[in-house]
């Protein structure tokens, strides 16, 4: 009776010493998914991420995940992983993956900007309160018809916080959610980054910018850098990425960087900002544009450039871009236009597309 | 156990009957109480029991028991069952069911009386519980094991009602779907808490029990869980 005891008691004790062992620090392996070579291909495997410093809390250098609920309040999220034998930790349900994909796909994003062969930059230097971002997942909102909001994810700088918002998953059948989408979550790291190196810097000047060119180029940037994490290094077709990434998770949006594009300055109504008002890829002008749709020719532009450059490059090249914008280097904040940004681009190349034109 | 034997050759050998479904507790069965025995003393009979030191035999003394109390209720106290599971992990994010990722599934328990009215419950569930969105799914296969510690005020009643306190292990497998690919890893619990359950008497040898138990994964921050069960049950 009593070695059956013992051993009770020992084998109950290594499990309390495994399983306790879950809040740690990074870097740490987790089981995530991950993208892998080809168009809407993922592998779901160990992902090692760097910059945490609890796992139960899912907090680090990236900020914290929680939940936002519809209170409005942001609480910590129930999370549970599992390790066994010292090894890889394992989300042990839908809400643990969804809150450490998140982080991750966030932290690869600060590490892509982080590791450019040049004009690399450090965002935890740029911004120092960067650990006490906020990263909601599926966030409790309600539209303007009072409707929950869904299938989206947002970048928000409220009074100082940054806030990484992945909206509930809808009813869509095929693909990722968009938190599980990378290159979606590094689509809303760009804008932080816009921020606090465009935004911030020329401050409420920006508001005196016409039509939202700042926003397109928002959005643009943003869909190319979201395009750069889908690469992997190493295999020829890695190398390619997935231009069409945005379509794994919403495949009505006609958001594929490959497919040419350029704007129709022959539209005289106004734009929905939504990239369902596909006509607005070819609007007119620069009067009547939805930012994202603008931002998309723009992202094609630098897409197929950086075909020619190679994408690391010529990444590097639009941190140089924002840089400029943000300390005046391209001109005046309340003159500017994709007429102008094209100009103040070095390594840019826009043939092809109109965008040069558009004043 | 000799008693046990005893009584499950008289059932054999068709001297009882089956009316099983009195609050009788086992203490209170006469053992030898059966319709065989003799209504009207025969001569010899007479004499044998009037000879006896204090006049009194095992037999001749037993009182007369009602009808519908002359059944034989197997009262070894051993008992064992099987139940369908729900199992709620307290979750505040998707997929929940008020607040809950439901996990569905089968238990198995043994009833093991040890002092008085305390029983020890051997028992183990297996769960499944799924969520997932389009491509992805994650899905979590869950061995229980565990031992209950019981108390219960008449275990033998039509009506058994008890409380205890349970501990269990959680052994998870979690697996990841999206697209072609998957990839499963394990996962511990060590959850505790109180249980109460209540059981209706069926038939002779069985019972409908319920069991819910409320528990905290102390592994994993004290995540709290809600289990709920119900099944037969039958005693040896």
């Amino acid at each position: 009776m009593w070695k059956w005891n013992r051993g009770f008691i020992a084998a109950l004790g290594a499990v309390l010493i495994s399983a306790c062992s879950t809040n740690v620090s990074g870097p740490i392996q987790v089981r995530l998914i991950q993208p892998a070579a080809g168009h809407c291909r993922y592998n779901i495997g160990p992902a090692t991420i760097q910059t945490l410093t609890s796992l139960s809390d899912m907090q680090g250098l990236m900020g914290r995940v929680g939940y936002f609920d519809s209170s409005e309040t942001f609480v910590k999220a129930d999370l549970q992983f599992g390790q066994f034998g010292g090894g890889t930790y394992t989300p042990m349900d839908y809400g643990s993956l969804y809150a450490a994909s998140l982080y991750y796909y966030l932290e690869s994003g600060y590490l892509l900007f982080k590791n450019l062969p040049s004009n690399a930059v450090d965002m935890a230097q740029e911004v120092p309160s960067l650990s006490s971002s906020q990263i909601q997942m599926e966030t409790y909102d309600l539209d303007k018809d009072k409707e929950l909001v869904k299938d989206n994810a947002a970048y928000l700088y409220d009074e100082g916080q940054n806030i990484f918002i992945s909206y509930p998953a809808g009813d869509f059948v095929n693909g990722l959610p968009f938190g599980m989408n990378r290159g979606i979550m590094i689509h809303e790291y760009t804008h932080f980054v816009m921020r606090h190196l465009v935004r911030l810097k020329l401050g409420t000047q920006t508001k005196q910018i016409p039509y939202d060119t700042l926003g397109a180029l928002d959005e643009g940037m943003a869909d190319y850098f979201g395009f750069l994490s889908t690469i992997i290094p190493g295999t020829p077709e890695g190398e390619k990425g997935d231009p069409g990434y945005f379509l794994c998770t919403e495949d009505s949006l006609d958001r594929d960087l490959s497919v040419a594009k350029t704007v129709n300055v022959g539209r005289t109504s106004e734009c929905r900002n939504d990239l369902a008002d596909y006509d607005c890829l070819r609007i007119p002008g620069s009067k009547y544009f939805s930012v994202h749709s603008l931002g998309s020719v723009f992202a094609y532009a630098n897409w197929a450039q950086g075909e020619r450059v190679g994408h690391f490059q010529h990444a590097a090249t639009l941190v140089n871009l924002m840089r400029k914008i943000g300390n005046g280097s391209c001109g005046s904040a309340d003159n500017l236009t994709f007429q102008s940004i094209v100009n103040c681009h070095t390594g840019g190349n826009y043939s092809g597309t109109n965008l040069g034109t558009l004043q | 156990m000799k008693t046990l034997v005893l009584i499950l050759l008289l059932s054999f050998s068709g001297l009882t009957r089956t009316c099983l479904g009195e609050d009788t507790p086992a203490a209170y069965t006469p053992p030898l109480m059966t319709d065989s025995l003799p209504r009207v003393l025969s001569r010899v009979d007479k004499r044998r029991y009037s000879r006896g030191r204090s006049g009194r035999s095992r037999v001749a003394k037993a009182p007369r028991v009602r009808a519908r109390e002359r059944v034989f209720i197997n009262r070894s106290g051993y008992r064992w069952g099987a139940q369908f599971s729900v199992l709620g992990k307290k979750q505040n994010t998707n997929g929940g069911v008020l607040g809950m990722l439901p996990a569905f599934g089968v238990r198995g328990f043994m009833d093991f009386p040890i002092v008085g009215n305390f029983i020890l419950q051997p028992n183990i569930g297996v769960l499944v519980s799924s969520q997932g969105v389009a491509e992805l799914r994650t899905t979590q296969f869950r061995l229980t094991p565990g031992v209950d510690l019981i108390y219960s005020p008449n275990p033998v009643a039509r009506t058994r009602w008890q409380v205890g306190v349970t501990n269990k292990i959680d052994f998870i497998l979690s697996q990841i779907q999206a697209f072609s690919d998957s990839s499963a890893g394990l996962g511990l619990g060590y959850r505790v808490g109180p249980t109460t359950g209540v059981a209706f008497k069926t038939g002779r040898d069985s019972a409908f029990a319920i069991d819910f138990d409320c528990t905290f994964d102390v592994l994993n921050e004290g995540r709290l869980h809600f289990g709920l069960s119900a099944g037969i049950a039958f005693w040896l």
